[in-house]
């Protein structure tokens, strides 16, 4: 995105010398900051602009400014400009929100926010935010986004809105909350004084107070219109005669006004003004280029100098732009004027951009001018450099697109191509796979030969495959990928390896690892005959996961390690080293390697945080918290799911949508916090099974089974699970399942099985040195760990992690309660957490009602509760049951 | 088969001050009139067809951009319609 963004969106326009100082409203301005929003709203020609730029000058306090325009009416564009306008105030905030922003299939952006939002609250100094011209804005998701930002921003942030009409922010009840201050036409006008100033000292003209009323009064302090007439009145020797006729008139002050200067100018002059007045900003070259004359840049210069109506947009003094207004009258005129062809004009002005590279301009102005087959092969340049998906955002394309007479756009595959794309962009999945159908029954037919129709073919299949993966329709996605294979000569080595890449993940993500294992090996042979050492890391990083999976985690590790070696590349890691982070990340976690693997989650979340993409944060977010569970950090691990959580909130990520659901049912399982976790077993099984493979998720659904006892369910279910796990070769979930089902026989008091099926477990387990599955499993292992121990089943490794288990189990040692519990207290405890009432309680200990009822008071105020659930609820947290 | 509808309207869009014809070239097919009110302020009426109201809206945005001070806007029905034109 960072080559189309236009830094003068960002720029805080310069300082104009010599303007009237108006102290009263600067004060005004700067006692608004204790609110939440300051609105500045008034028409055209208020000087609101210049003196939101003197006031920012003065203020200590650092301002995000952000003039917006029409394509900010688009949510995903303004929020990204609103984070970057914050980064030049604050350079680390917002990074997660603008890697949620350049996810492509993002369909909502609300979560950008609230990841913004949650940066602002930790901003060390207070800031303002400022949108200038915000009446441009007329989309509802823009202004429910700063609404949203209204009610959500920290104190320390306070909004600056300057608008030419009042926006749809709930300002009544902002009013009555006195959270907004406001300046509009009434205070913005001139005042006579401020008039006299502006007249007599700034533009020095001699005149009499009677005058100046008059021009006040005929103006109404109207400052777009005073600048005007001080204009008119240089140089004038009749100004009586002048005011006379002004102040007689009754015609629409700036026609007249307008007419009054445009006609005391030499031709030459007016030609310039008539001719610049279609360009949105102006340069010296590009002024030239349309009046045909060299002297642009000059005449630009002296019509600063001489006030009039030209704003200078940088501090250079190479960019400038008409005051709106007159910017306006002036193409009204030049529409009327015989003698000046505006479709000639728009086409030079397009010819400029181009030659100087400002694509977006050149294709403005060419539709403009009407010239439509130029514009098509503009914006197909576009593509071709940016690159296979350039990030411009998609209604700027659509508005193109749509400008497009329908037989141009339909002669050009190439643009036919980018429509399909920015419908899948807008997730309007249907059209886009129509409009892909529709091109690819032309191409097969022969409506582009000659326009390298076997490289379209492609591109289309490639679309395809992305859309069927997006909808989560993997198997297909697997025949379209064996459909490209097929027609792809021996040659074409670069496809062959895209879509072996394409097919080892989709096949990994339903299941078959040992066919994912198989084309991952030959994307890498094909990486690495075209020598990219960077696809070698990126496939390896691949092929280690399927390793993992099937078991081999030595083996995962060395692939780990060697795709690392190529991923950096001088000293600096590329985008690569995130995935291989993470898959490395795993295995340590399950070597318990604790330590490593938080290093090496941190390492791959700086990663996604720059570069994306977005599922791939969010699962390394939930890595980091089992991660933090393991450590006993159970606070670090709630804030990391947390952050998993929000990453996907709204989204499809195929997998990802059920398994971050899963690892949290984990961090609940570690604490013994069965509520929750059943909760998420009933969502989860309501759930319908899409395509992606979850093992994962209803491994987790049987450890609940297990964790409330219901044995026979659970091991159904596991039966289930074996089958399909065998299928697929996964022999890290077959450890699992066999470990889990030994606990249910265990439970079932079936030693014999119990023993039996855990020791195949660890006879898979030990040589690659699985910990974590089995120590996760926590407490209720350790009897069955010290059996086989006992029975001489894989006795050093039993022992090995049984010692593992008591340690992991004494990190999950709660602090002490500050005030203990008593014996007694405690027996009570035990009895609360059963069906008894307490009259029932009091009989089986014992001891009289009130004495219960006395213990139960005393359990109450130690833990810190009010309820009986509440009670079980904490003790379970805190081991004390 | 249907037939689209020719929605458009005519509108009288009356706007404080004097604006010459020239206004007329936004506001195509307008036609301009210049009245006197009662406080003596003149107004100007345009009265022209306008499609939908979308193009209405970007009408109104256009006076609001000139600072032009908005009197009324008033729908004609047909009828209405011949007694407001020049």
């Amino acid at each position: 995105m960072t080559h189309m963004l236009l830094a003068t969106k960002l720029d805080i326009p310069p300082p104009q010398p010599d303007t009237v100082p108006r102290p009263g409203l600067i004060a005004r301005l700067n006692e608004g900051v204790d609110g939440k929003l300051t609105l500045i709203s008034a028409p055209a020609g208020y000087g609101k602009t210049t003196l939101l730029s003197e006031w920012v000058g003065q203020i200590e306090r650092p301002v995000a400014w952000l003039s917006l325009d029409r394509g900010d009416n688009d949510q995903t564009r303004f929020l990204h400009y609103l984070v970057v306008a914050l980064q030049q105030i604050e350079p680390g905030i917002g990074e997660v929100a603008m890697v949620m922003l350049e996810e492509p299939s993002l369909p909502s952006p609300e979560s950008a926010l609230t990841a913004l939002i949650n940066d602002l609250t930790r901003l060390s100094q207070p800031v303002s935010i400022l949108l200038d011209d915000y009446h441009v804005i007329e989309a509802q998701t823009v202004h429910r986004t700063v609404r949203f930002l209204l009610d959500h921003m920290p104190p320390t942030v306070h909004l600056v809105i300057a608008t030419r009409a009042d926006p749809p922010l709930q300002l009544a009840r902002l009013r009555a909350g006195r959270q907004m201050a406001e300046l509009r036409e009434a205070d913005l006008q001139f005042t006579q004084q401020e008039a006299a100033d502006f007249l007599i000292r700034v533009s020095g003209l001699k005149l009499s107070s009677a005058d100046i009323e008059t021009l006040w009064n005929r103006t109404e302090g109207w400052i777009a219109s005073l600048q005007m007439a001080a204009v008119s009145l240089q140089g004038r020797d009749n100004i009586s005669t002048f005011i006379d006729d002004f102040s007689g008139s009754h015609e629409y002050v700036v026609d007249y006004l307008t007419d009054e200067v445009l006609s005391r100018l030499p031709d030459e002059l007016e030609a310039f003004l008539l001719q610049t007045s279609i360009l949105e900003r102006l340069s010296g070259p590009l002024c030239d280029a349309l009046t045909g004359q060299r002297d642009g840049q000059r005449t630009l210069r002296e019509l600063k100098k001489a006030n009039l109506f030209v704003v200078s947009l940088d501090t250079r003094r190479k960019w400038y732009r008409y005051h709106r207004l007159f910017a306006d009258l002036l193409q009204r005129r030049l529409r009327a004027s015989p003698a000046e062809h505006l479709a000639e004009l728009h086409q030079r002005a397009s010819e400029w951009h181009q030659e100087h590279g400002s694509l977006h301009d050149a294709i403005d102005h060419a539709l403009k001018a009407e010239s439509y087959d130029r514009a098509a092969s503009l914006l197909e340049q576009i593509f071709g450099q940016a690159g296979d998906w350039p990030r411009i955002n998609a209604s700027i394309l659509q508005g193109w697109l749509d400008a497009l007479p329908a037989g141009i756009l339909r002669a050009r595959p190439q643009l036919r191509l980018t429509q399909a794309r920015v419908l899948m962009v807008n997730g309007d999945l249907p059209k886009a796979l129509e409009a892909l159908d529709q091109l690819e029954a032309e191409t097969r037919s022969g409506q582009f030969a000659g326009r390298d129709a076997k490289n379209l073919a492609r591109r289309i299949h490639a679309d395809r495959t992305s859309i069927a993966i997006l909808e989560g329709r993997l198997s297909l996605a697997i025949e379209y990928a064996h459909q490209a294979l097929a027609e792809l000569p021996d040659q074409d080595v670069s496809g062959r390896m895209r879509q072996s890449a394409i097919l080892g993940n989709a096949l990994f993500r339903v299941g078959e690892v040992e066919q994912a294992q198989r084309w991952y090996s030959q994307a890498i042979a094909a990486a690495r005959s075209l020598e990219i050492p960077i696809a070698v890391a990126t496939l390896t990083t691949g092929l280690a996961q399927t390793q993992h999976a099937l078991g081999q985690l030595c083996l995962a590790a060395t692939s780990c390690e060697r795709a690392m070696q190529l991923a950096i590349v001088e000293g600096q890691p590329t985008v690569a080293a995130g995935s291989i982070d993470m898959t490395w990340a795993r295995i340590c976690y399950e070597q318990n390697d604790l330590p490593a693997a938080e290093s090496k989650l941190r390492g791959a979340i700086e990663q996604f945080r720059k570069s994306g993409p977005l599922h791939a944060l969010a699962e390394a977010f939930a890595w980091l918290a089992r991660t933090k569970q393991a450590l006993g950090e159970a606070d670090a691990a709630d804030a990391a799911i947390s952050q998993a959580l929000d990453l996907i909130e709204g989204h499809a990520y195929g997998h990802l949508t059920t398994a971050i659901p899963a690892h949290q049912a984990h961090l609940w399982l570690a604490r013994s916090r069965l509520e929750p976790a059943i909760r998420w077993a009933e969502a989860y099984r309501a759930q319908s099974p899409g395509e992606f493979s979850r093992l994962f998720e209803d491994l987790t659904l049987a450890r609940v089974l297990l964790a409330r006892g219901e044995l026979t369910a659970a091991q159904a279910l596991l039966k289930d699970l074996l089958s399909l796990a065998e299928a697929g070769s996964q022999r890290s979930c077959l450890i699992e399942i066999r470990l889990l089902q030994s606990l249910a026989y265990w439970q079932q008091r079936n030693e014999a099985q119990a023993l039996q099926t855990l020791a195949q477990a660890l006879s898979w387990a030990e040589p690659e040195g699985y910990v974590r599955t089995f120590i996760d499993q926590g407490e209720p292992l350790a009897d069955l760990l010290a059996a086989a121990a006992r029975k001489g089943i894989a006795t050093a490794y039993a022992t090995q992690l049984s010692a593992a288990l008591g340690r992991a189990e004494s990190l999950r040692q709660p602090p002490a309660l500050p005030d203990p519990l008593s014996d007694r207290e405690r027996q009570v405890l035990k009895l609360l957490h059963t069906d008894l009432t307490v009259p029932q309680i009091a009989e089986q200990l014992i001891i009289g009602v009130s004495t219960v009822r006395s213990h139960v008071k005393s359990i109450y105020s130690k833990l810190g509760v009010h309820s009986r659930y509440e009670a079980v609820s904490r003790a379970g947290e805190l081991n004390l049951l | 088969m249907n037939e689209k509808q020719d929605r458009s309207q005519i509108y009288q869009i009356k706007i404080q001050g004097q604006l010459d014809r020239r206004w007329a070239e936004w506001f195509a097919g307008a036609s301009v009139a210049h009245h006197v009110e009662e406080d003596g302020t003149i107004v100007t009426t345009l009265t022209g067809p306008v499609v939908d109201q979308a193009a209405l809206h970007g009408l109104l945005m256009k006076i609001r951009d000139l600072n032009l001070r908005l009197v009324s806007v008033v729908g004609l029905t047909a009828d209405q319609e011949g007694s407001s034109n020049e």
